[in-house]
């Protein structure tokens, strides 16, 4: 029996929790609560699927190393090639899982740090001014984030669930896009551009900014680096700019939040595709 | 033929990961239980003070006179009893008044 006979677990219900939260986000009037309430659904949705992938981690080695032909077994006349489907199967899905272990790499830890660390500092500075309601319903919103740029990234492994992604995060994406169409200030970006004066630190969508410029420089260290995912980095750069531009042009409201979590969603795939060209391996049955 | 082992089998990230959904999921209840409501009254003075420092031309000076509790349940005695508290929000108002005549 496989361990992990789960071929995309928790898939449907990400997808479901990102267009709950986008749709919310764009045509409810939201209140601390129903913020609350997602803030809730996504930390445990991350506890989850954090877990999931600790069983996978720490259960390599008894499916990957280890034959189950053993001196009990082995006189039944099956056991040979019950072992030989028991590995094979397995392999399979475990190769799946170790796949999409690769969203705990250093890059990834590391964009997470940047965004705690200024988080932390946007804490710091804005509490005489701001009510703590505030603060933690924009903190809220920015946990949402990383929670579907972290988790997106955990499932985007797959070239067909990736595929599927793409589409359901260019459709939020776009929508997001339309609707908040009409606060857009280009003026504030041709602003940010011309003075080449930085945003102001006091805005909690500077923290995005911030994120979106480390991210164009890992894509233009991948693109240094190798040359077999580069569909994948050209559109990931061209995607993260135009979310540092949209990060510029519009004011943080809860709309706008929207805006942020599929366009972060929708980087993810390619964030973690940039990086996709391990090498293939396959399990061959081995007598021990 | 073996798997090549991810590098990511490390503790840290997952135990990363897990203090990140933590913090989510704490946030979360904290906003559920209203926890980061202030008072009427500080609710009152924050959002002043954030006015006059995001519009310093259209904010309104305020004092404490022309504060007013929402509702009725603020009272001299529950006042009195929160001295500490309005002594802080005095201290605020002053600087914030301070910056309107500074702008001004």
């Amino acid at each position: 029996m496989s361990y992990y006979s789960s071929k995309q677990p928790g898939l449907f219900l990400y997808i479901g929790l990102v267009i709950i939260s986008v749709l919310s986000f764009l045509f409810v009037d939201m209140s601390s609560m129903h913020i609350g309430i997602l803030a809730i659904l996504w930390g445990t949705f991350t506890a989850l699927r954090a877990l999931s992938l600790y069983e996978m981690s720490e259960h390599y080695e008894a499916y990957a190393d280890n034959s189950t032909v053993s001196k009990n077994n082995n006189a039944q006349s099956s056991a040979l090639a019950y072992d030989l489907m028991h590995r094979m199967n397995a392999g399979r899905n475990m190769k799946r899982g170790m796949l999409a272990l690769y969203c705990l790499n250093d890059r990834t830890i590391l964009w997470f740090t940047v965004a705690l660390l200024y988080t932390a500092f946007y804490l710091h500075i804005s509490t005489p001014v701001l009510t703590k309601n505030a603060l933690m319903e924009t903190m809220c919103v920015m946990f949402m984030i990383g929670a579907t740029f972290w988790a997106g990234q955990s499932y985007a492994y797959s070239t067909k669930i990736s595929r599927m992604m793409i589409g359901l995060f260019a459709g939020l994406f776009t929508l997001s896009v339309l609707m908040l169409q009409g606060s857009m200030s280009y003026g504030l970006l041709a602003q940010t551009l011309s003075e080449t004066t930085f945003l102001d630190i006091n805005s909690p969508q500077t923290v995005l900014v911030v994120l979106a410029l480390y991210s164009i420089a890992i894509m233009l260290y991948a693109l240094v680096q190798q040359n077999k995912s580069i569909g994948n980095i050209v559109f990931g750069l061209g995607l993260v700019l135009m979310l540092a531009a949209f990060h510029v042009m519009l004011e943080p409201t809860r709309a706008s939040a929207a805006l942020w979590m599929s366009g972060w969603g929708l980087f993810s795939i390619f964030w973690i595709r940039a990086y996709g060209t391990q090498e293939k391996r396959y399990v061959i049955y081995q007598c021990v | 033929m073996r798997f090549a082992k991810p590098h990511t089998s490390r503790r840290g990230a997952f135990l990363f990961i897990a203090l990140f959904s933590c913090l989510q999921i704490t946030l979360g209840f904290f906003l559920i239980n209203g926890n980061g409501n202030d008072s009427v009254l500080s609710d009152d003075i924050y959002g002043a003070m954030s006015l006059a420092q995001s519009e310093p031309e259209t904010a309104i000076p305020l004092d404490l006179n022309t504060i007013e509790p929402a509702s009725g349940e603020i009272t001299d005695e529950t006042i009195n009893q929160t001295k500490d508290e309005e002594d802080i929000i005095t201290k605020k108002l002053i600087e914030s008044l301070s910056n309107l005549s500074t702008v001004e």
